[in-house]
């Protein structure tokens, strides 16, 4: 048996279903005249409006079966980005997905509707039972003939008024849910993607991610090999050239000798900083050591702003826990270089098997998901099917959520 | 003697200076950039250039790169090439024009301030001087059946340190031999490598450049 969702949360979704009659009524009438329409340009301009308002609705419907059914519904829509009204709607009439929001409307405004309402009328009908007694008591002479018996007697009104609201709750009870997979069921025949069309979407996706986990990867080795060849390597070169010059002037000239060894002595704690902060960036000792909420905390005590820190991390593969720290690391660097803020929070729980991840601060925002670092980020986690979203309006504040499954 | 040096790193650039001016090398000009070192040799015309491989603007092998162009256009112009890394590749390209005056050494080698002054006077001189790193790699990846095999152990060695710009004199110096002895080396080794009769000097970078190919 399929998972459905519990039974006030199904009766919810019939009630919101049947509001939405009306509205999916008018967007089905009006996409059909629209498309009737369309040779005569007046078309055209209806068309702009109702589609859209159209796969909103159609997105609603999904968001809730999806929630009902608890299965994933997806559909993909073609892009219309920077297409002209006449093109976009030539695209739209391509698009089997806009067609089955269409056929979707018509199947929801009559066998949808109807299945709604019946799953309704049996849960009103126990309520109404119990009314009835009431009305009875008030006006036995209008409502003494339920189903064509003769009721009389209080006994036999209590009787009744019993039996109904029982049997019908039972009946309720039991069809609730077979009704709600019939419903929600077609909905989501109409309005998702095939169980292929869903495998290959994975398939692009997971291609996608692939790439982009490679890109990062040699990004990231680039980066470390320009790092040691423009560092701790040309330091130490510099080191030996003092070194080299040094012993030739020990004799000669002793004091530039001097000289030329206390720059040596420079130049080698330099050479090892660089070093230390490319080890750094590899793999940072505090996370070897201590693991990722103590990796975490150890960047946030180097940053001068107040942090509340809620991190409450699973046990993860050490390359999901890598990308994870470094996801963290690269906002709370973004903190200080750009953010002037003050306060700040990272917040790293599970729930449902999910990790969330949020950094936040009350800087004055304006940060890129576009940039480098951010892409870098994005590009790290989605090879563990992970997402960020960026939002950081000009003024503040930046709230960066990251989500990954626990893997 | 008139160098101009191109390195990007100024730490670098800085301790070249102070080493060739204190060895009464004349500094004529520094660049930090390739567009910038191709000018700098149009300029001033150097008799030596000392250039990093790695420069902006794209961080590659462009200072190899502008070396190269350069001999084209100055033929046998000496280039001493400086590196983090010895390529054999980049030898190769360095050598091929068969014209010598080049040179291709780690970036530590400068630390030994004196043999490094005196790798700078050997390329101004039209001499080849290469890196002890691309000799050893040479001699550990011989193919079969290569003109190499016609040379004995002890030729093949003395070939290596011709390779990093040893003279005769240098060589038996350091073989504990006579100078005489490795003259006689070296010719067996021009023969078997079927090189032409021509000044010694040429000679011995065709013999490197034989290596090099091999």
């Amino acid at each position: 048996m399929q998972p459905i969702a519990g039974r006030p949360q199904i009766m919810l979704a019939h009630a919101v279903a049947v509001l939405l009659f009306g509205p999916t009524v008018a967007l089905f009438v009006l996409g059909v005249v629209g498309t009737a329409l369309t040779p005569l340009g007046i078309g055209v301009l209806l068309l702009l409006v109702v589609v859209p308002a159209t796969r909103l609705l159609a997105t609603g419907q999904r968001s809730m079966a999806q929630e009902i059914l608890q299965r994933p519904i997806v559909q993909d829509y073609l892009g219309t980005q920077g297409l002209g009204p006449i093109a976009r709607v030539q695209r739209w009439a391509k698009d089997p997905a806009r067609w089955r929001d269409l056929l979707w409307e018509l199947s929801s405004i009559t066998v949808g509707f109807t299945l709604s309402v019946l799953s309704l009328a049996l849960f009103l009908y126990p309520l109404w039972s119990i009314v009835w007694f009431g009305l009875w008591k008030g006006l036995p002479d209008v409502f003494d003939d339920p189903y064509g018996m003769h009721i009389t007697t209080t006994g036999q009104a209590v009787a009744t008024s019993a039996a109904g609201a029982v049997v019908g709750a039972l009946v309720w009870w039991f069809t609730v849910q077979p009704i709600a997979r019939w419903r929600f069921g077609l909905d989501a025949f109409l309005l998702g993607l095939s169980r292929q069309a869903v495998l290959a979407r994975r398939v692009r996706e997971v291609t996608t991610s692939r790439a982009q986990g490679a890109d990062a990867a040699a990004a990231e080795l680039r980066r470390i090999e320009r790092d040691l060849h423009d560092g701790a390597q040309a330091r130490l070169v510099a080191l030996g050239m003092n070194l080299g010059l040094a012993a030739e002037l020990i004799e000669k000239d002793p004091e530039a000798a001097r000289e030329l060894l206390v720059e040596a002595r420079d130049n080698s704690g330099d050479a090892l900083q660089d070093i230390r902060s490319v080890v750094r960036g590899i793999h940072p000792p505090v996370l070897a050591d201590r693991g990722l909420a103590d990796a975490i905390r150890a960047v946030a005590v180097d940053l001068p702003i107040d942090f509340e820190l809620d991190l409450r991390p699973p046990a993860v593969s050490a390359p999901l826990e890598s990308a994870i720290y470094f996801g963290v690391a690269e906002c709370l660097a973004n903190m200080g270089k750009h953010s002037r803020a003050t306060s700040g929070w990272v917040s790293l729980v599970v729930h449902d098997d999910r990790i969330h991840i949020e950094v936040g601060d009350n800087g004055v925002g304006g940060a890129d998901p576009a940039g480098s670092g951010l892409r870098g980020v994005a590009g790290r986690l989605a090879v563990f099917d992970g997402t960020m979203d960026v939002s950081s309006p000009t003024g503040g504040p930046t709230i960066v959520t990251m989500e990954v499954p626990c893997g | 003697m008139r160098v101009v040096i191109g390195e990007d790193h100024a730490l670098l650039r800085d301790g070249l200076e102070r080493i060739l001016r204190a060895h009464d090398v004349e500094v004529v000009a520094t660049a930090d950039n390739a567009p910038s070192l191709v000018k700098a040799l149009r300029e001033h015309a150097p008799d030596i250039a000392i250039v990093d491989v790695r420069m902006p603007p794209t961080l590659t092998d462009e200072g190899l790169r502008v070396a190269i162009e350069a001999r084209r256009e100055r033929p046998a112009f000496p280039v001493l090439v400086l590196s983090q890394y010895v390529e054999n590749l980049y030898a190769r390209e360095l050598l091929e024009d068969g014209a010598g005056g080049v040179g291709y050494l780690l970036k530590d080698r400068v630390s030994d301030v004196g043999a490094f002054v005196q790798a700078v006077h050997q390329v101004a001189d039209g001499g080849t001087v290469l890196d002890p790193e691309v000799v050893r790699h040479l001699i550990a990846r011989r193919p079969q059946g290569s003109r190499m095999d016609r040379l004995t152990d002890r030729e093949r060695e003395v070939l290596g340190l011709m390779a990093e710009g040893c003279s005769n004199a240098a060589i038996a110096a350091s073989l504990f031999v006579t100078e005489k002895a490795i003259s006689k080396h070296t010719n067996a080794i021009f023969s078997k490598l079927d090189l032409p009769v021509s000044a010694d000097d040429n000679r011995r970078v065709l013999a490197v450049l034989a290596y090099l190919n091999d």
